[in-house]
């Protein structure tokens, strides 16, 4: 008997060594014991780890295998959301490769937990924002491309939309005429001659044509850094609502209802931007409250 | 490995399809795409149907005041390529600084007259039509009309006189400038000298015997004869201060544009533009103005020969005068010029100038080749 040995309780005999306990109880199949063994894997620095990642919102993150805490019954009454399967190791590497099943998220919202299922990570971790597949030196083609694209979408739909707004209260409120106006106001003299020699009476017409030009380029470098950081893209798109109704407002004439039109357009701009991003995500990363 | 309960049967380590997920994308974006072009074009709809304003609900009576019948021969119509004596409103030209034309309902319009008057009044569009009407034929021309340019345009304009009301509210001594507002804030400063000296300054509502169009001021507008447009013919007038050039400088003095700004004497030439004419007769024909002054002369210079062209009668100082030349047309290159000569004898300068800061000098030069 070493000293690892404390003696045994006179009474101790009556009941069982955690060896013997667990030959009799295997774990999984006594609730209360298996509480006892979630208990302890907290104490798991690979857990920790996991949660350090999932607060700083990467997502699901390298770690993580299921909401091992929260669950007090057997594995097999897992709540439906944890869908995790562990990783791969390579003496699990599978012989068949099974078939995903049928999506079942549409272009309206983002993909679901769902749609991955069946889905395991694969080696090297994937499930991070996709600035994480760029960091790996990945294609990045797509993501300035739909970001682009995202970018130039929303801000087209909240002009519309700020237009459509303001037909409900007046169309100097449109934020495009306000800042347009304004424009006009400020144009340096001889940017004007130019103007109005070079165009004559289509002056107006080739304002708001580079008005539209230069709107859209904004949007695009919006939406191609949006792609990466939503939070830029949503800031982005909101200052540009708020410059609209500034200066709607600060306009002659003026009234306070002139803002409306510019920051309606802004916040539906900025739904439609994220929205948008979040149909051409690889993954379900972009979710409110986790990434804004 | 700290799970060890997941049932292991089921294992299925498909990787995920690195792929974007192009399909939702593509859809998403034509529905963004829709959602904009519906929001904007049906906003525009909206917006026409819910603040146009319709110019025929104006009905003009007939003037109190005619105009002189046009005398005769006042109107050359038989030379193609010469501007019309009248022009016409769709033709006219449109220089302001509304993006979107301001829509102004006779029923809610009003002009106030207030600054430096003794009787401060506010006049409703009703009580300006039961004012006597003047119909009257003035050529309207803007400052940025470069030479041989386009912003310059004749109507008969009816309305009534601005002295008229101006004197009922009492201008006081000493208000030099009147600062006309339109509906959006923007603000021209005319002096009043001219404005008050008998000519026929008008608020004008109606333009070639019908209602002012949207684009020219409807329901109302200012037009002060012999003035360019930016100093005088304020579009949707709804107020008027009168005040001195020393306390307000209006929108255009601001940018560097004059507080006067009399029309000089210049003229253009409409036919030939330039190119390659047929040897033999060639008429050179075009306009000249000087508005309150009158044109006395127009020549054409072939070459740096002058010759007098022929005008057609003056139908008022404050209009423009068509002229011609025939011109026998000898094969090669050929300059023309025109310059024209006011009622006070002064002849327009050759010395060419932008139109900043009061209006574009020099001789009207058109080169041509003839076959």
């Amino acid at each position: 008997m070493s000293y690892q040995d404390p003696p045994r309780h006179r009474h101790s005999s009556r009941y069982p060594t955690l060896a013997q306990y667990e030959d009799s109880h295997p774990p999984y199949q006594d609730s209360q014991r298996y509480q006892s063994y979630q208990d302890a894997s907290y104490q798991d620095t690979s857990y920790q780890d996991t949660r350090a990642d999932y607060r700083r919102g990467n997502g699901y993150a390298a770690g993580y295998r299921g909401f091992a805490g929260l669950t007090t019954g057997a594995p097999e009454q897992r709540p439906p959301w944890d869908n995790q399967r562990e990783r791969p190791t390579a003496l699990q590497q599978p012989t068949e490769w099974q078939q995903a099943p049928r999506r079942t998220s549409g272009p309206f919202f983002a993909a679901s937990d769902d749609d991955y299922d069946d889905y395991t990570a694969p080696r090297d971790d994937d499930y991070g924002r996709p600035r994480r597949a760029a960091a790996r030196g990945q294609r990045r083609g797509w993501g300035l491309l739909a970001g682009g694209l995202a970018g130039f979408l929303a801000a087209a739909v909240a002009i519309g939309v700020a237009n459509l707004v303001a037909a409900f209260v007046r169309p100097q409120a449109s934020p495009i005429i306000a800042v347009g106006g304004a424009f006009i106001d400020r144009t340096p003299p001889a940017l004007k001659n130019f103007a109005v020699q070079k165009f004559g009476e289509n002056d107006k017409t080739m304002l708001l044509l580079g008005m539209y030009v230069t709107i859209a380029l904004l949007a695009i470098v919006i939406g191609m850094i949006a792609w990466r950081r939503v939070g830029i893209g949503v800031a982005g798109t909101g200052l540009f609502g708020l410059f609209g109704a500034f200066v709607a407002i600060t306009r002659p004439e003026s009234h306070v209802t002139d803002v409306i039109p510019s920051v309606v357009g802004g916040i539906v701009g900025i739904a439609a931007l994220v929205w948008l991003h979040s149909t051409a995500a690889r993954r379900p990363a972009y979710r409110l409250g986790r990434t804004l | 490995m700290t799970r060890t309960g997941a049932p292991s049967g089921t294992y299925s380590p498909a990787p995920p399809p690195n792929r974007p997920n192009r399909r939702n994308f593509l859809i998403a974006s034509g529905a963004a795409a829709t959602v904009a072009a519906a929001a904007g074009i049906g906003g525009q709809y909206l917006q026409n149907k819910r603040f146009n304003v319709n110019t025929s609900s104006v009905k003009l009576g007939s003037p109190a005041v005619k105009a002189e019948p046009l005398p005769k021969g006042a109107e050359i119509t038989d030379i193609p390529g010469l501007s019309s004596f009248y022009t016409p409103n769709s033709q006219f030209y449109r220089v302001d600084t509304a993006l979107v034309v301001p829509q102004v309902s006779p029923q809610a319009w009003q002009l106030r007259i207030h600054g430096m008057v003794s009787n401060p009044t506010t006049i409703n569009f009703d009580a300006l039509m039961k004012r006597p009407m003047h119909d009257y034929d003035i050529t309207l021309t803007c400052v940025s009309e470069n030479v041989g340019g386009g912003y310059i345009g004749n109507a008969r304009w009816q309305g009534v006189l601005l002295a008229d009301l101006l004197k009922e509210a009492g201008i006081q001594p000493g208000a030099t400038q009147i600062v006309m507002r339109d509906v959006n804030g923007m603000n021209l400063g005319v002096a009043t000298e001219p404005v008050m000296d008998g000519r026929a300054s008008l608020l004008a509502v109606g333009m070639n015997g019908q209602p002012l169009p949207q684009e020219h001021g409807f329901p109302v507008r200012v037009v002060v004869p012999g003035l360019y447009g930016y100093v005088s013919a304020c579009k949707w007038v709804v107020d008027m201060q009168l005040t001195t050039f020393g306390a307000f400088d209006a929108y255009w003095t601001q940018r560097g544009w004059s507080q006067q700004a009399p029309i000089k004497t210049e003229s253009r030439i409409d036919t030939p533009k330039g190119g390659t004419v047929n040897a033999g007769t060639v008429t050179i024909a075009g306009v000249a103005w000087a508005q309150h002054r009158g044109i006395e002369a127009v020549e054409v210079g072939i070459d740096g020969t002058w010759h007098q062209a022929k005008l057609a009668v003056q139908d008022t100082i404050d209009t423009w005068r068509q002229w011609y030349y025939p011109w026998q047309a000898t094969a090669g290159r050929h300059t023309l010029q025109v310059r024209a000569t006011d009622k006070t004898g002064y002849t327009q300068t050759s010395v060419y100038h932008l139109p900043e800061p009061n209006g574009a000098t020099g001789y009207h030069t058109v080169h041509v080749t003839v076959a």
